[in-house]
């Protein structure tokens, strides 16, 4: 566009004609002093042990406006281009260095229409916690962002007589020292905007600005060498830096190359497309650290170049000492060719060297040979996942993180806490003798970990859980794949009834793999246990958690017959011990409007369907191990319209047992129906089938006085007659309902579980009477 | 009038905008540049940092 502008003679080259546009591509500043600010904050978060509750306060709005771009996210751009100008014209009015050009005289009245519109740009279709404070934020940053630049700028006039220092350096002090700090701080729209969007804009500015300059630019003598070594010197560092950090980083996750070369070639475009997130959540979230670390290292360049230019000549020394640091390693001696663990760990440079420090320090996996994947410490992790991943080896789950948090359903933040939740609560059961020492000498947990966090005191919110699975199906990983991702969780057992598959269980999330669920128990010592084992196989596995006062999450259904489920319910009642249910579609995040709304509807009939393909394990196929397709798949539909209509008696059932060649040895009925009454009022007829070759209607429907709504797990759908509208589910309902689990089981607050195993044993007794009442009708 | 709008007297008028004028010029340079470029990466892995700088040459 610059060359354009130019070429079609609208204006000269460096696009005097359109100052503003020169104005915001001197913002870099800006966006960057927010880097700074959260890099301090990840750093602090890092090397402090301090781990903080995910922000949950704003749910962004993801439909998109344009192609391409959400609704929240083209507010964070809007916003971006006013903060900066807005901030840029409020900092050199204060400074006094308003240029003297004809925009130089409208620089007041641009610092105020661009803060206060920064200010009240806010996406009304974004959910947030609180939108007062959430506004009272934005002013507070954009408050700090300017005090900053203008301490930034003052620091540096005062030192100049001493040294050459710019402006930025001292930027980059203030605000990362203020990031350090203030690490807690919840990010408001100032940050947020300028994080995603800061960088593209400044960047967009200078691109037409430095476009405008291309034809001059060929017509210099020389430039054409100075180009192509810029392209060139580009390409060669851009690849033969990602070369090296592969290398030596032993890691092929683009969250790892992609910060670690934003922060060591201190990169402008790969930091935006960092911080913008567009190499990933992880990668956003490590970028400021990566663009932090580099920046110290310029303490020492930025002082070499303003002395070499006080001397009018570059200090040979010190130069030479500082780039002799960059390739040493961490204890100051010059790493060796050789072979080990201690050569893996220690070489390289800048930013991937500071990864593998991290690592190195923080007692996390050494890495293995490329391929052959070393296990048993992951459940130490405290939290943070920044040394394990980057030492991840290649062919280990190469971007798997990165793909699935882009696409997939979980990209929406983790919730970690309920609002309003009361701090300080650490222990929610009675805990064994010894309890500690026991896991010292075990040495589950290091002493030094131990130290920390009692030293920091019955801050609740920091504490990390040890949890264990038992199980190791499809739904154990589907748990544990959230579990990883958990800030506040560690995993430290599995068990199942085949050991290698517990231990490679263990191989891929951490912990120690067991056999035995008593030996798991007592030898990981878990505060929280998730049950994910066919319906046949509760019982004895409920009555060992209940027994050593352990918290439990169970998968539905409780059991395949009704007699254990009602035993462990009184176990837990006679103990009070804590025990959440598996009953996913509560928590899906498209039935909150539907709650609020369900009291004022009249609901006349229910409908539900599960209508699918028959499930291929053989404990399926059998009602002893099984508990049957209503029991097992349809108990999820028949849960949901208790939750929403209130408890139901059975009217009547049928459930005829007809021969299948595909399933000759199978005694589930291929097809099930039941008419219901509920104590609200509506009747329901609830159908099931596992005759068919794939999932058809999985679903239910509400037939309300002039509303009909559909609920299934993508979404509800509305229809009046008049107008149909849809709720699309945007956070992973698995996530929510483990996330609740563990803050119950932290706070001691059963309330936060999606669902008690009480309340499930009314679900249960419902499926189990629907089949007993099929079981009796004539067939 | 319109003969006289020769790219010389264009660069002027668009020279002596007033403040709103520049604000809008300068708003709509950007913006859309950023929005085509994350439009041009959407569903694809690639940065729209790229394409930004495509357009902005």
């Amino acid at each position: 566009m610059g060359y354009l502008l130019v070429a079609s003679g609208v204006s000269e080259p460096g696009l005097a004609d359109f100052p503003m546009l020169g104005m915001v591509a001197q913002t870099t500043v800006i966006a960057l002093a927010v880097s700074f600010f959260v890099g301090g904050q990840e750093l602090r978060r890092i090397f402090g042990r301090r781990k903080v509750p995910v922000d949950d306060s704003v749910t962004y709005a993801t439909d998109q406006v344009v192609f391409g771009t959400g609704r929240t996210q083209l507010v964070f751009i809007t916003r971006a281009f006013f903060l900066l100008i807005g901030i840029e014209a409020l900092v050199r009015v204060v400074l006094g260095t308003v240029p003297d050009t004809t925009l130089g005289r409208y620089y007041p009245v641009i610092a105020y229409m661009g803060l206060v519109i920064a200010v009240i740009l806010i996406d009304n279709k974004a959910a947030i916690a609180n939108k007062r404070r959430y506004l009272a934020k934005g002013v507070q940053e954009m408050g700090a962002i300017t005090v900053v630049l203008i301490l930034g700028a003052l620091l540096a006039q005062w030192i100049r007589p001493l040294i050459a220092l710019p402006q930025i350096f001292f930027v980059m002090l203030l605000a990362a020292g203020l990031g350090a700090l203030l690490y807690r701080w919840r990010h408001g729209p100032a940050i947020r905007c300028l994080l995603f969007a800061g960088i593209p804009v400044v960047l967009a500015a200078n691109f037409v600005v430095g476009g405008s300059r291309i034809g001059e630019a060929f017509t210099l003598t020389g430039m054409n060498a100075v180009l192509a070594y810029g392209f060139f010197g580009q390409v060669l560092w851009m690849f033969g830096g990602i070369a090296l950090l592969i290398l030596i980083g032993r890691t092929a996750a683009v969250r790892n190359l992609g910060p670690g070369m934003a922060g060591s070639l201190s990169h402008a475009g790969l930091t935006g497309a960092c911080t913008a997130g567009d190499l990933g959540d992880t990668a956003a979230k490590r970028a400021p650290i990566m663009i932090n670390i580099p920046f110290f290292g310029h303490v020492f360049v930025f002082s070499i170049l303003a002395v070499s230019i006080e001397r009018d000549g570059l200090v040979v020394w010190p130069s030479l000492l500082v780039a002799g640091a960059g390739g040493g390693d961490h204890d100051g001696r010059v790493a060796r060719p050789g072979s080990g663990a201690r050569r893996r760990r220690t070489r390289g440079e800048g930013a991937d060297a500071v990864l593998v420090r991290l690592a190195a320090h923080r007692r996390l996996r050494r890495p293995a040979a490329a391929g052959r994947v070393r296990h048993g410490h992951r459940g130490r992790l405290h939290g943070h996942e920044l040394g394990p991943v980057a030492l991840r080896p290649l062919r280990r789950h190469p971007g798997r993180h990165g793909r699935r948090r882009r696409g997939g359903p979980d990209r929406v933040r983790v919730r970690h806490a309920l609002p309003g939740a009361p701090a300080g609560v650490l222990h929610v059961r009675p805990r064994h003798g010894g309890r500690r020492r026991h896991a010292a000498r075990a040495g589950l947990r290091p002493r030094r970990h131990r130290r920390g966090r009692r030293a920091r005191g019955i801050a609740g919110r920091e504490r990390l859980m040890r949890v264990a699975m038992i199980g190791a199906g499809g739904f154990a990983r589907r748990h544990l794949d959230v579990l990883e991702r958990l800030d506040d969780a560690t995993i430290v057992g599995h068990q199942a009834r085949r050991r290698d598959a517990a231990v490679a269980q263990a191989r891929r999330y951490g912990g120690e793999g067991f056999d035995d669920v008593e030996a798991m128990l007592d030898r990981t010592r878990p505060d929280a246990v998730w049950i994910t084992v066919p319906p046949g196989a509760h019982g004895a596995l409920e009555a060992a958690c209940i027994d050593r006062r352990v918290p439990f999450f169970v998968e539905k259904p409780l059991a395949a017959d009704l007699e254990t489920a009602e035993r462990i319910a009184a176990a837990l009642d006679r103990t009070g011990g804590l025990a959440a249910v598996g009953y996913h579609w509560r928590a899906l995040d498209t039935l909150d409007e539907l709650r609020a709304r369900i009291a004022s509807l009249e609901v006349r009939l229910v409908r539900g369907s599960w209508h699918g393909a028959t499930p291929p394990p053989r404990w399926w196929q059998r009602r002893e191990s099984g508990g049957g397709q209503i029991v097992e798949q349809a108990t999820h539909v028949l849960d949901l319209a208790r939750h929403l209509l209130g408890e139901a008696e059975v009217l009547a059932a049928s459930a005829p047992l007809t021969a299948r060649a595909a399933y000759p040895d199978s005694d589930v009925a291929p097809a099930s129906a039941a008419l219901l009454r509920f104590e609200r009022g509506p009747i329901g007829s609830f159908t099931a089938t596992c005759a068919l070759g794939g999932a058809a209607e999985i679903e239910l429907t509400l037939y309300a006085e002039g509303l009909h709504v559909v609920i299934d797990q993508g979404s509800v759908r509305y229809d009046d007659g008049r107008v149909r509208s849809e709720v699309r589910a945007r956070i992973d309902p698995v996530e929510r309902e483990d996330v609740g689990f563990l803050d119950a089981v932290r706070t001691g607050d059963a309330a936060r579980v999606w669902c008690s195993y009480g309340d499930a044993l009314g679900t249960h007794r419902l499926t189990t009477s629907i089949q007993a009442f099929a079981d009796q009708a004539p067939r | 009038v319109l003969e006289a709008a020769t790219p010389q007297v264009l660069m002027q008028e668009i020279a002596h905008q007033h403040l709103f004028n520049q604000f809008w010029l300068t708003l709509f340079f950007v913006l859309p540049m950023v929005l085509v470029a994350r439009a041009v990466v959407a569903g694809s892995r690639y940065s729209a940092i790229l394409i930004i700088v495509v357009f902005g040459c």
